[in-house]
């Protein structure tokens, strides 16, 4: 009986020891896997953020990653892991390796004003076109970039939109044809 | 003891009277914010999406919001809410508005409407608004392609130093309703007075209707540090578009070539001739100097600012600073030489030995300034290269003790 009693416990000694094995063996092959394949973590794909500063992150043993507009990688910017990059409202590609998965994540655009007295700062991550009016008439209008400030007197109403650089120059060849 | 309290009183009436008058004359800050702040689709006909947009309570404050449409399409546009009312615990909430496009939109180009979100200003008594007020927009942009062929450019400069790569992307987007089938880009670069230095060509690729190709050149930058000019002209099928942009070849840079000083007596003056050189190939404007002398103790004993010069492009000029010797004794002193330019600064630090017939100046080298780095090493990687080479011993140990166990039960049977 103590025999048997033994030998089950044994059977179920061996049974366990090789159950760990396995799973050790199983997490020793993905650790190798991911130093091989070099795996994203961030920015992660389809993430939208209104922040334009994008810590890159992956695991592997690359040390740097590529970023760029389209996803032929035709233009592309290189940045160093864990690098803090700058980068304008838009969508973006990033793979860490030529045969690594391609990630994709966008910067939305932030339309925001701070308005002082007479001062106000564009306050998003975005170039702006604000008009200005006066008992709701349109009495003119400025361009600001991030951070930057502009000083109007006596303006009832401010309104801030997203600059737009095409329709911008299509109206100043307008005028200047006029 | 009454006249007391009653003084108090009026201190404190004095001073709710006074704060009252502060705040009423405080400047009152109204901030808002939208995002994304354009949603662009192309049209077809009797399209209809949802478009979802956030208004953000900048400032935390308890408000309300008008939201409106405004512009061509904003028949086109349903609003599911008017007035919204913020918490100043609320830093944002969601909206959405749903466009239904008609079946056609005569004009080819952009067709736009504006979703505006705008903080309602405070009522007065008598039920009117008053006070100023701020709003923001988020856009909905709908393109209609062009008839044939239509080609939008945009062009990025990748700047270099002197004698390195500038690489030109030239972003080619479709905009017409038929195929591009050959387009390329001349690039020709030009100084400031319009002469023309090089000229490259890119690939010729296709481009399908909507869709946006990179014309990409490089250029070996051997010439001059400075601005220059990239005139683009992108020939697609039979036509023609062209677009520039003004880019730098290397940093603009005044260089410190010399620092002399002649004619020099213990006790007198000691004119100090700093000779600098302009790298960049426009004027820079409003450059000075100052030379700072410094004793053993690490005491400033000279501080001479030179008068403001304009600095021809290309050139090297000289600038005088003074430093009155009296009561200095014979030796070595440690300094330093700054040249302030366009809002950069140029340090050398330098070594002044102080004789009773002669002062001469050593430059000792470049003064260390660090320049921000955002980037950083590879720490994550060490753990990993830790975490392989643990389960590889464990592996092993494991592999060695079932061999091990093997080879036991192999001997118990065989004896």
């Amino acid at each position: 009986m103590r025999k048997q009693n033994k030998k089950q416990e044994k059977r179920r000694k061996n049974k366990n020891n090789r159950l760990i094995f396995i799973i050790l063996s199983v997490l020793f092959f993905l650790v190798l896997l991911l130093l091989i394949i070099n795996m994203p973590l961030y920015p992660y794909y389809g993430l939208h953020t209104r922040d334009s500063e994008i810590k890159f992150m992956w695991v592997g043993q690359n040390e740097k990653a590529l970023v760029d507009e389209t996803i032929d990688f035709k233009n592309p910017i290189e940045v160093k892991k864990n690098q803090l990059i700058e980068l304008e409202p838009g969508t973006y590609y990033w793979k860490t390796s030529k045969i690594g998965t391609i990630n994709k994540f966008t910067i939305d655009s932030e339309v925001s004003i701070i308005r002082e007295g007479d001062n106000i700062k564009n306050t998003g991550n975005t170039k702006l076109f604000i008009e200005f009016f006066k008992n709701m008439g349109l009495t003119g209008h400025a361009v600001l970039d991030v951070d930057e400030s502009v000083e109007q007197k006596n303006a009832t109403k401010v309104i801030a939109s997203q600059f737009d650089e095409q329709k911008n120059k299509t109206q100043e060849e307008k005028n200047e044809t006029n | 003891m009454k006249q007391t309290n009653y003084k108090i009183e009026r201190i404190l009436i004095c001073l709710i009277v006074i704060g009252f008058i502060i705040i009423s004359l405080a400047p009152s800050v109204l901030a808002l914010g939208i995002t994304p702040g354009r949603a662009v689709y192309d049209f077809s006909s009797g399209r209809q999406e949802d478009v979802k947009f956030k208004v953000i309570n900048n400032e935390h404050k308890d408000m309300s919001v008008l939201i409106y449409v405004e512009g061509e399409l904003n028949q086109s546009i349903t609003l599911y809410e008017k007035i919204v009312e913020f918490k100043a615990s609320e830093s944002e909430k969601e909206f959405k508005y749903t466009f239904k496009l008609p079946g056609t939109l005569e004009n080819p180009g952009i067709h736009q409407a504006r979703i505006i979100a705008m903080e309602v200003p405070e009522k007065a008594e008598s039920g009117t608004f008053v006070g100023a007020t701020v709003a923001v927009a988020t856009e909905l942009y709908i393109k209609v392609p062009y008839p044939g062929k239509y080609l939008e450019l945009k062009m990025d400069v990748s700047e270099s130093d002197v004698n390195g790569t500038t690489k030109f992307v030239v972003a080619a987007s479709n905009f017409g309703e038929q195929r591009i089938a050959r387009a390329y880009a001349i690039i020709d670069i030009l100084s400031k007075t319009n002469e023309k230095i090089a000229s490259i060509k890119t690939e010729t690729l296709e481009i399908d209707p909507q869709q946006r190709k990179d014309l990409v050149a490089e250029w070996k930058a051997n010439v001059e540090a400075g601005s220059y000019i990239a005139r683009a002209t992108v020939i697609y099928d039979e036509q023609t578009g062209s677009i520039e942009k003004i880019f730098n070849v290397g940093t603009l840079r005044i260089d410190l070539i010399d620092v002399v000083v002649d004619d020099f007596r213990l006790g007198g003056i000691a004119k100090f001739t700093i000779v600098a050189e302009n790298k960049w190939n426009s004027e820079i404007k409003d450059v000075y100097s100052r030379v700072f002398i410094y004793d053993a103790a690490n005491k400033t004993i000279a501080d001479s600012k030179s008068a403001s010069i304009d600095f021809p492009a290309l050139s090297k000029t000289t600038m005088f600073a003074f430093w009155d010797t009296a009561g200095v004794d014979e030796g070595d002193y440690d300094g330093k030489i700054a040249i302030y330019y366009s809002g950069k600064t140029l340090e050398k630090e330098i070594r002044a030995k102080v004789r009773a017939e002669e002062l001469n100046v050593e430059i000792v080298g470049l003064t260390a300034r660090v320049v921000g780095s955002k980037g950083s090493g590879s720490s994550s990687n060490f753990w990993l290269i830790a975490l392989v080479i643990t389960l590889i011993l464990i592996n092993a140990s494991w592999f060695l003790y079932f061999k091990n166990k093997v080879k036991s039960k192999k001997s118990k049977q065989g004896s």
